[in-house]
């Protein structure tokens, strides 16, 4: 336990000094939100990246990072149900050119890890720039128990080990729509690192979600509206729309409420506050949901 | 000369294991399953079909006229497993002798069970026996230790990274070990014991031997000390000359044993050759009588077998079938009364299963459907990309197909049971059997009075692959694949077929293709999209 409470302190303060210095001193202090409008994936996701403080805000050089995309489902880019798989490798490439120890892309895949990670193309992608980093991770004795404190219901889970002893987490989430949590982006994701996510929907998924991201906090959220599923998410088919957009955001809370209230979801306007679980983290002071106020960026390629 | 009978064994059961280990790659080989022509004979028969892939039987009747039983004394996985069993003992002193009739017995009961249409020698095919004991026992132990030290490494070294190995769990793991426990029990006494005593395949063989010219012969040298007809294995060898064709196995072991190098194999000249003495061929068992009493056997048998309730066999009546709720059949399996006359129950698409979601039937069903596949959703649900289990059919009891074709042949559907449905019964947002639905037949439908949307099954897009089943995360499944509307037809065009039977099903879209149409039919102002609030 000590080792574990050692690591996940040394996680947060090291998010938090990384954040620290730019907020304090900072004369340009990086937007909230970068989005870039782009058909270049790769340039795309370089600029908000770089928009939001730069790849070295987060990755130093000999860090150990997990990147976390959604790539639990066995269907293809068109679908819109996983991470765009150049926007994956994108990130992967970033890691390793900020000088990376080692780069792990992981998820706990809802259909077959085989097909899985054939169907969305991030293994064949990310394998270009890291060979074998991608891995669906399945196995009970792959995650280690960890202590939520403060959960409202969610008092322990069991998250991968290796996030666990990672230096920096990084979300790739796909901005899709969701039947039970209403939208499934950043936040939501984060339930692709645990073990068993099947007790969320018994005791409260929203609550859950937010007691989760209260210990799995990722360093910055890569936000892939490339394709938007509006509609039958998290799987689909749904109503899948082109809005060629990449975000980018430090706090994934606000990433998360940004992108919710920005894309039209079965045809209609949501707030951040039509969200339970964004409501909870505001709440409880996980990140801002407050987007009127959030400083935005947004750019054209 | 030892040495060369057990290389060959020892490489035809390694083959043998080999092939069936490599079933979960995808890398299907039956050729073991389809050289025995008893069970391609008996199958034949209870199935009334004849394909071009019993040629292979054929290969070894033509073997076996020619050369007598080689296969049992060099090719049946069965007999080298009896071999290596029979190495654990010493005894010799055979008190079975007086049961050297069983097999012809059980020959015979077989094969009139299947004349009248219903499979019952899968309790007692070799081949059957030797595939189910490999595939479903051994296979499976195997797995746990491998596991344990890919663990350990993974765990203390760091090799391996994320990979896994699925810990397969088998229904009925013990009765399907019985079979061999019991022939390691009865080995204690006697060599072969299996063979000599039970095997109906062998008993078949034993017929089709008796005028091979292939023989065993003994020359003068013989001093008549007997060692042969006490180690004869078979106990087919009778006053030093004589021996019985039907028994022998061409094993061997005489022409070891002899101090005085009398004994020989090969084939006869004109019935003759200077210097040997060919003896008098020699009947054991077998008698009008015996297979007689075999028919009885096997009628009566096949008679009892529709007799029990759950018998889906023989149902003159629309009404009043009793069809055991968990009897989802793997997909493109024939209608169950030719599914049950074909299938032998070997298990091949149990181990090939990647799910682990294939488990051979208890006696659920009654006892004519023992060890027959079913699918197990909650264990593992039928993959939509995968047909592996029509592949690994060595009798095309599960017809073979191709992907497109597996995927329209429904075989069950899915129903929720709206008093365990967390969804239903409490409200609670849970999107799980929509989520891994990969033929987008469960929706999740706003309902009033609800909060959160709650699951509804589209029969007419229902595979009933059990996804649902498999991942709902109630503890006991709120939402079960039941076998209603499963498509059971005779032609391979299951696309065709499901077409007529007016369904809908259609995995591709969901899995590559962009998804249709515009439909957005939430625009009441005062109602939310799901799962928003």
């Amino acid at each position: 336990m000590n080792r574990r409470d050692f690591l996940k302190t040394s996680l947060i303060s090291a998010g938090a000094l990384s954040i620290a210095p730019a907020e304090l001193f900072g004369a340009d202090i990086p937007p909230d939100i970068a989005v870039i409008n782009t058909t270049d994936i790769i340039k795309g996701v370089q600029r908000a990246i770089e928009l939001i403080g730069g790849i070295g805000r987060f990755v130093k050089n000999g860090d150990k990072v997990v990147i976390k995309p959604n790539m639990s489902f066995a269907s293809g880019i068109d679908v819109a149900a996983n991470t765009n798989p150049i926007a994956v490798a994108a990130i992967v490439e970033l890691c390793r050119d900020a000088g990376a120890k080692k780069i792990s892309v992981l998820d706990n895949t809802l259909s077959n890890p085989r097909d899985a990670l054939s169907y969305s193309g991030i293994e064949t992608a990310c394998n270009k720039i890291v060979k074998g980093c991608v891995s669906a991770v399945k196995d009970e004795r792959f995650f280690s128990e960890v202590s939520i404190k403060g959960g409202a219901i969610l008092k322990t889970t069991k998250i991968i080990k290796e996030v666990l002893e990672a230096d920096v987490l990084i979300a790739a989430p796909k901005v899709k729509s969701h039947g039970g949590a209403g939208v499934s982006i950043t936040m939501k994701g984060m339930m692709g690192l645990i073990y068993s996510r099947s007790s969320f929907h018994i005791s409260g998924l929203h609550e859950c979600i937010a007691d989760l991201y209260s210990v799995l906090k990722p360093a910055f959220t890569l936000m892939d509206a490339i394709k938007v599923m509006t509609t039958g998410g998290p799987g689909g088919p749904g109503n899948v729309k082109d809005y060629n957009e990449i975000i980018a955001a430090a706090d994934g809370v606000a990433g998360d409420a940004f992108a919710a209230a920005r894309y039209e979801w079965y045809g209609r306007k949501v707030t951040p506050m039509n969200v339970g679980y964004l409501k909870e983290a505001a709440k409880r002071s996980l990140g801002r949901i407050d987007i009127e106020n959030f400083k935005v960026i947004s750019e054209k390629l | 000369m030892r040495s060369y009978k057990r290389v060959i064994q020892g490489i035809s059961l390694a083959l043998f294991v080999f092939l069936i280990f490599l079933l979960p790659l995808k890398i299907v080989n039956e050729t073991y399953l389809r050289l025995d022509p008893f069970s391609a004979s008996i199958t034949a028969l209870a199935g009334r079909y004849i394909s071009f892939e019993m040629i292979l039987a054929l290969f070894t009747i033509l073997a076996t006229l020619f050369f007598g039983r080689i296969f049992c004394g060099y090719v049946c996985p069965l007999g080298v497993t009896q071999d290596l069993i029979d190495f654990f003992y010493n005894k010799r002193n055979d008190v079975y002798r007086r049961f050297v009739k069983l097999r012809y017995i059980f020959m015979a009961a077989a094969a009139t069970s299947a004349a009248f249409g219903i499979n019952l020698g899968f309790h007692l095919l070799p081949i059957s026996i030797a595939t189910r004991f490999y595939g479903l026992v051994v296979y499976p132990f195997i797995k746990v230790p491998v596991f344990a030290v890919m663990a350990f490494m993974q765990e203390h070294f760091g090799w391996f990274g994320y990979a896994t190995l699925h810990i397969m769990r088998v229904s009925s793991i013990f009765a399907i070990f019985f079979i061999i426990a019991f022939i390691f029990f009865f080995s204690r006494n006697t060599r072969r014991f299996w063979c000599k005593y039970i095997c109906p395949s062998g008993a078949f063989m034993g017929l089709l031997s008796l005028k091979a010219p292939y023989r065993r012969r003994v020359n003068g040298d013989c001093t008549d000390c007997g060692l042969c007809d006490r180690r004869c294995p078979m106990h087919a060898v009778k006053n030093h000359k004589d021996y019985a064709v039907s028994e022998c196995i061409s094993c061997k072991e005489c022409v070891r044993v002899c101090p005085s190098k009398a004994v020989s194999f090969g084939f006869t000249a004109n019935g003759k050759e200077c210097g040997f003495s060919y003896g008098q061929r020699v009947l054991s068992g077998i008698s009008r009588r015996t297979l007689l009493s075999g028919a009885v056997f096997g009628a009566s048998a096949a008679n009892l077998s529709v007799n029990e309730l759950a018998s889906t066999v023989f149902n003159p009546t629309e009404r009043g079938k009793v069809i055991y709720a968990g009897l989802i059949r793997p997909p493109a399996a024939l209608p169950e009364k030719d599914f049950l006359a074909r299938c032998i129950r070997c298990g091949e698409c149990v181990a090939a299963c990647p799910t682990n979601g294939l488990q051979p039937l208890g006696l659920e069903a009654g006892s004519l459907a023992l060890f027959s596949p079913i699918l197990v959703p909650r264990r593992g649900n039928c993959e939509a990309t995968c047909a592996v289990c029509s592949a690994a059919c060595p009798t095309r009891a599960i017809q073979a197909v191709d992907l497109p074709n597996k995927q329209h042949a429904k075989i069950g559907t899915a129903r929720v049971i709206k008093e365990r449905c967390i969804a239903w019964a409490e409200d609670k947002a849970c999107v799980v059997c929509q989520e891994v639905c990969p033929y987008n037949a469960l929706k999740l439908d706003p309902e009033a009075g609800y909060k959160s949307s709650v699951p509804k099954v589209e029969p007419n897009r229902c595979f009933g692959c059990g996804a649902c089943e498999h991942s709902c995360p109630a503890n006991i499944p709120a939402v079960i694949v039941e076998p209603n509307g499963e498509l059971r037809i005779y032609t391979r065009d299951y696309i065709t077929a499901s077409l007529e039977a007016g369904l809908d099903l259609k995995i591709a879209e969901k899995a590559i293709v962009t998804p249709p149409v515009e439909s957005e039919d939430y625009n009441d102002e005062n109602s939310l999209p799901p799962g928003f609030l």
